[in-house]
């Protein structure tokens, strides 16, 4: 079964990389980062938040999006066969 | 990208020629991790550091535009992106600020949303080497070159300028909807 990653190589450039899947924000460090907007006399401050990318949001990224130097497909080893008679 | 010279026709319809830009987002490129192109179109980008894309909303009273006229030098051609935007009133403390904060960064990437619903980024050009798969305009770095004029009586004091940088390619159009930039 394939998995996706995020290349060790992009995120050693990039270590608080973050991207967007449907409109929603994604991070692709494997942890959730916020970023916090200031705000000024007419705009109060906010934050934003990027949940960790999940297996789906990598497929997605990767598949549909083309996102291939960010992103790998890896194939998973096959799950041990039980050999016994 | 290979020369090519395919049939184009304009004459299919009449809709959604409506000229003018609408509003852009802006960011600093150095904020930009990388840029996914495909066949020439943007279809995602990541960023690593800073706030995200701001949002710019200017004057719509017909001025508001994005051009990119070539020139030829020989056998250079270079696309001079010129993006010109008007903030009535704001010949004010925070319009300078702005200003000058805009003035003092080197290097730019502005998305417009054309009237018609189109995107282009301005600032970028697609890198086949660069490991972000994107560099700056190539020719000229893209910058904030405006202008804070009073005016005369009878006129509009206002904040104004131009979005200014030079590519060796047209500016890159995008599909990332309103709500994919402001979630990035």
């Amino acid at each position: 079964m394939a998995k996706y990653i995020v290349k060790p190589a992009f995120l050693s450039k990039s270590p608080n990389a973050r991207t967007q899947v449907r409109g929603v924000g994604v991070s692709l460090n494997g942890q959730e980062q916020k970023i916090s907007i200031p705000g000024d006399k007419n705009t109060p401050a906010t934050e934003k938040v990027f949940r960790a990318a999940s297996q789906e949001d990598l497929r997605y990224l990767y598949e549909e999006k083309g996102m291939t130097r960010e992103i790998e497909k890896v194939d998973e080893p096959a799950a041990a066969v039980n050999k016994k008679d | 990208m290979a020369c090519g010279i395919t049939a184009l026709n304009s004459n299919g319809g009449c809709a959604l020629v409506q000229g003018g830009i609408l509003y852009t987002y802006a960011a600093k490129k150095s904020d930009i991790s990388s840029i996914t192109f495909t066949a020439g179109l943007i279809t995602a980008m990541t960023l690593g550091v800073g706030a995200g894309f701001v949002k710019l909303e200017y004057d719509i009273d017909n001025t508001a535009l994005f051009e990119q006229p070539a020139t030829r030098n020989g056998n250079s051609i270079t696309h001079a992106q010129r993006a010109f935007v008007k903030f009535k009133g704001l010949f004010t403390a925070a319009g300078r600020s702005w200003a000058q904060a805009a003035q003092e960064c080197c290097d730019l990437v502005l998305i417009h949303r054309l009237a018609t619903g189109e995107a282009v980024v301005q600032g970028v050009e697609e890198s086949s080497v660069n490991a972000a798969g994107f560099t700056g305009t190539q020719s000229l770095a893209t910058r904030w070159v405006g202008n804070m004029t009073t005016d005369v009586g009878g006129a509009e004091s206002r904040l104004e300028g131009e979005f200014q940088g030079v590519a060796y390619s047209y500016a890159p159009l995008t599909d990332l909807t309103d709500t994919e930039i402001e979630a990035l």
